[in-house]
């Protein structure tokens, strides 16, 4: 696993939730998605400046979209995972599993 | 229809600028519109926009510093109280690691606010703080006064008192308090010595004081003790109000405890008895009251004034003799409590205000060097975004955390002090009112204006080269060190430095050489080795002067028989205690002068061998003997001032004078003595008349004095026990040592010279380490070029020369501008001075050479540093 494909926490949460929204990923659904999930607040600042760092580093893509609201001032941007995103989420996930195996019982409440 | 409700527009745009240019910014700020509007569904407006301008500044705070952030540089700047709160843990992150820095400017802070507060909160008591009395600005003292012997502030004779109390229109009340008498008190079955002043029934009404226990005096055989007298002779026994103790064998019931904070001159009085002060007609008798008067509404104290020498031609034309030219003096009642010292006091004040100065500066060098220093940081932070005004404002908060750590130190400390010199040693203040000083709200408020200016003072300049600061030319720059403009600001704050320390140390100077030529003046008394006490005959037990006399005989006799004593005598009133008896006199073979004319010589009368107790020598003739007893013919001893002034060059002895004492029988002179400064030891000795003891005297009490061959301390116990021995219902008081006394008289100004001193001391050691600090970096910041001249031959002689010319150089600057504003300054001072001129060459010159050389040596250090530099090490460094 190269350093460029290592995923911070957020990150993944950030790729998750983009893939959950499928379709309607749009910035906004996506934020909301991590915080009802996480069940925790998620800081404007920090989660769009994640966006802008996971597009630099290929694991994102946006698109323009047309809102359904005709109020909105500015452009509507819909995310996709890219193919390198997917990956990286895979190789972080493998790593997690590797690393918590035989620790059910430490760890507790696996499903 | 009302147009749609939108996010507060500053914000918006704010943001706008802020985030990314492009799609990205806009669907960001798109995002934060719409969810904008969905809340409006919800909440008010109101609340809406609140979270819209809150939930955009984390926002466009986020895009401004998230980037410095990541470089892991703290976050600073901002607005409002985030902004300031990052600016605080800045700062302080800046202080934990420069703690060197950090403790010598907090120190140097705290050691200039703390004199500073020290002083004011004795200022602020003595001076600022009104008396607590009712209306106090109302209350004037009335003095008599004769303007040709020069006897200001003289007290009243009581006929003369109440001619002006029943004749004036200017004054609402006016009462009385006589001088303080010494008298035996009896509370359980000790006998005591106390000082009592006999007050008018009114006199505290006047005043409008209240008992702080009990309440004042009423009427006569009443008693008011003092807060002191009530602490050490009852141990502060609320049951003391309505005991009945004897006065001079008298009964009398204390009917209060006056407040500790009362000083209309009852300096050391114990009790206040009633006493009408002014029945019947008693003018031609003598004068030993203190008036004090309050101005009916709408008078002026010069209305007051002219009404009341009105007056005071009527009494002298009605008693041509007594009165002739006496007239009075008005002077409101807190100058005459604390205009002694007002002076020195203010002077002090200002004093340590240039030493704040001295310590403004050196603060700003060393910031300045610091700022320096960080130029690189200022650099990168100006690149990341921060504006200059974000790193003034940096700057600006490191200067007030520093000047408000220091001055919280420096007002700790200066509380701490002030509360024990004036509880513990209030005599070294030799201050009245300094009781109370202390650091209370309005000292607080002072503490805290002097730190913001501090602060301002020594950090605007810092900031303000930190606002200019430009990225790109100042990481060019930074290779090269400071601009020329500091350089130049640096430079100028350590000629400032020199040139107030020379101001503070000229004077310091003039105090010191005014103090020394105090010390050395020749009082006219031998005062080490003499032990003085108070006896006291009042009361029925001797009633007439025959009792009295024998009574001091056999007690001066038993006296000189004990081992370790040279001689014993007494007089009525000590050299150096304060106060005295004077009366007018006329040289009896020439025509008696015009009553206004006469001349007034201090009256002493004394017993046993006084003069040799004393110390006080023999220039002619004899002292007195057996032969001067009560009924031999009248005799005096003079001293030199009044036998010089009718008989210069030829011998008093043998020749008469006339006293206006008893009566007007002439007195033949049979010695003279030497001059003796009786009132303290800046006044020249006044013409001086002493009369034996037993040829008449108004006072009933003797101080005794005893010469001892050792320690006169060690007597104390052996004359009680002789007191005792021969009347055992008598106590001495106010047993002292001499030299007590003469310490005393000298302490006021022994206490200005020595903490100008230390002020001029404190200075100069400043200026020499801002001296030193400013030499230092030069030093530091030209070790590659002395290396190249070292290389290229330069002898390291010359390089030492080099850099030692260039303090000299700040120096002489210093001086220059120091010596010339002392000249004025020093005039300031002029009042303080005993026999020194303020222009003084020694004084002048003398600080000039110590600071010249202070600064020279505080040279050498970073010179010699130079010398050493070696080429090859200089030509490697950075």
């Amino acid at each position: 696993m190269s350093p460029k494909s290592f995923l911070g926490e957020f990150e993944q949460m950030v790729l998750l939730a983009i893939l959950q929204q499928a379709d309607e990923a749009f910035a906004l659904e996506v934020r909301r998605e991590i915080e009802r999930s996480a069940e925790r607040t998620v800081s404007r600042g920090a989660f769009y400046t994640t966006l802008d760092r996971l597009e630099r580093k290929g694991f994102v893509r946006w698109t323009d979209a047309v809102s359904q609201d005709t109020r909105r001032s500015g452009p509507l941007r819909r995310f996709a995972v890219t193919r390198a995103g997917l990956v990286a989420l895979r190789e972080s996930r493998k790593a997690f599993d590797t690393l918590s195996r035989g620790l059910d019982r430490l760890l507790g409440e696996t499903p | 229809m009302s147009p749609p409700i939108g996010p507060p527009r500053w914000v918006s745009s704010l943001l706008a600028r802020v985030l990314p240019s492009g799609t990205i910014g806009t669907s960001v700020k798109a995002d934060l519109d719409q969810e904008f509007r969905e809340m409006l569904g919800r909440v008010t407006s109101g609340t809406a926009r609140r979270w819209y301008a809150w939930e955009a500044l984390k926002l466009a705070a986020h895009y401004s510093w998230g980037g410095v952030r990541s470089l892991d540089l703290p976050r600073s700047g901002g607005r409002g109280m985030e902004g300031f709160m990052g600016n605080v843990r800045l700062a302080l992150r800046h202080f934990r690691r420069a703690p060197g820095f950090t403790f010598v400017a907090a120190g140097t802070i705290a050691l200039g606010i703390g004199a500073n507060v020290a002083i004011f909160s004795v200022v602020n008591t003595v001076l600022l703080d009104p008396l607590p009395y009712d209306s106090a600005d109302e209350l004037v003292a009335i003095w008599e006064w004769h303007e040709l012997r020069d006897r200001q502030k003289n007290v009243a004779n009581p006929g003369n008192f109440s001619a002006w109390r029943d004749g004036s229109e200017s004054f609402a009340q006016m009462t009385s308090v006589s001088m303080a008498m010494p008298a035996t008190v009896t509370a359980a079955a000790e006998p005591e010595e106390a000082m009592v002043q006999y007050a008018s029934p009114d006199f505290f009404e006047v005043l409008g004081l209240e008992a702080s226990l009990g309440r004042t005096l009423a009427s006569e055989a009443e008693v008011v003790i003092s807060d002191r007298y009530w602490r050490e002779r009852f141990a502060a026994s609320p049951t003391v109000v309505g005991q009945t103790v004897e006065l001079n064998g008298l009964s009398v019931v204390i009917v209060g405890v006056l407040p500790r904070s009362y000083v209309v001159f009852g300096e050391g009085t114990d009790l206040w008895a009633a006493n009408a002060n002014d029945e019947g007609d008693q003018t031609n008798s003598g004068r030993w009251l203190m008036v004090v008067g309050r101005l009916a509404p709408g008078a002026t104290l010069s209305v007051a004034e002219q009404e009341l020498k009105a007056i005071a031609v009527g009494l002298q034309e009605a008693f041509p003799v007594f009165n002739a030219g006496w007239t009075v003096q008005l002077v409101p009642l807190k100058d005459e409590i604390v205009g002694d010292v007002q002076q020195a006091l203010w002077i002090l004040l200002g004093a340590v205000g240039l030493l704040l100065v001295i310590a403004c500066a050196n603060v700003a060098n060393l910031f300045l060097v610091r700022a320096t220093d960080r130029q690189r940081e200022m650099a990168v932070r100006t690149s990341l975004g921060a504006t200059g005004g974000s790193l003034a404002g940096q700057l600006l908060t490191e200067s007030l955390l520093l000047a408000g750590g220091g001055a919280s130190l420096g007002v700790a400390i200066a509380h701490v002090t002030t509360r024990w010199m004036s509880t513990s040693m209030p005599d070294a203040f030799a201050l009245p009112r300094v009781e109370g000083a202390g650091v209370d709200p309005t000292v607080l408020a002072f503490a805290v204006v002097m730190t913001v200016g501090t602060a301002l003072v020594f950090g605007l300049l810092p900031a303000v080269q930190a606002a200019r600061t430009s990225p790109a030319g100042t990481l060019g720059a930074e290779a090269r060190g400071p601009s020329r403009f500091t350089g130049v600001v640096r430079n100028g704050l350590v000629i400032a430095e020199v040139s107030v320390s020379v101001v503070l140390l000229s004077g310091a100077a003039l105090l010191g050489r005014s103090f020394s030529a105090l010390m050395a003046v020749d009082h006219g008394i031998e005062a080490e080795h003499v032990l003085v006490g108070r006896v006291n005959l009042a009361g029925s037990k001797y009633p007439t002067a025959a009792p009295k006399v024998a009574f001091f005989d056999e007690l001066f006799e038993r006296i000189a028989a004990k081992p370790g004593v040279e001689a014993v005598g007494g007089v009525t009133f000590l050299p150096m205690d304060g106060q005295g008896a004077a009366n007018s006199y006329w040289v009896a073979d020439r025509a008696a002068p015009d009553p206004a004319d006469r001349r007034a010589a201090d009256i002493r009368n004394v017993a046993g061998n006084y003069f040799d107790a004393m110390g006080i020598s023999l220039l002619r003739g004899r002292l007195f003997d057996d032969r001067d007893r009560t009924d031999a013919p009248q005799t005096v001893v003079v001293n030199r001032s009044l036998a010089d002034m009718y008989w210069p060059g030829e011998t008093a002895v043998g020749r008469q004078v006339v006293v206006d004492w008893v009566d007007e029988t002439p007195w033949e002179i049979i010695g003279v003595v030497e001059d003796v400064r009786n009132t303290g030891p800046e006044t020249e000795a006044r013409e001086t008349i002493y009369i034996h003891y037993a040829k008449g005297t108004f006072f009933p009490w003797m101080h005794v004095a005893v010469r001892a061959t050792g320690d006169p301390a060690l007597l104390m116990e052996t004359v009680r026990l002789e007191l005792a021995g021969l009347d055992e219902t008598l106590a001495m008081g106010s047993v002292r040592v001499m030299e007590e006394l003469v310490n005393r008289a000298v302490a006021r100004p022994r206490l200005t010279s020595l903490f100008m001193l230390i002020f001029a001391g404190l200075a100069t050691v400043l200026a020499a380490v801002g001296m030193y600090g400013v030499l230092s970096y030069a030093v530091s910041r030209r070790v590659r070029e002395i290396g190249v001249r070292i290389a290229l031959g330069s002898e390291p002689g010359r390089v030492l020369g080099m850099i030692v010319a260039q303090g000299a150089r700040l120096t002489a600057v210093g001086l220059a501008l120091g010596l010339g504003a002392a000249t004025l300054a020093n005039r300031l001072i002029a009042g303080l001075l005993y026999e020194i001129a303020p222009s003084d060459p020694v004084a002048l010159f003398g600080a000039g050479g110590v600071l010249a050389a202070v600064e020279l040596l505080a040279c050498a250090i970073p010179a010699w540093r130079a010398s050493r530099v070696e080429p090859a090490e200089a030509l490697r460094a950075d």
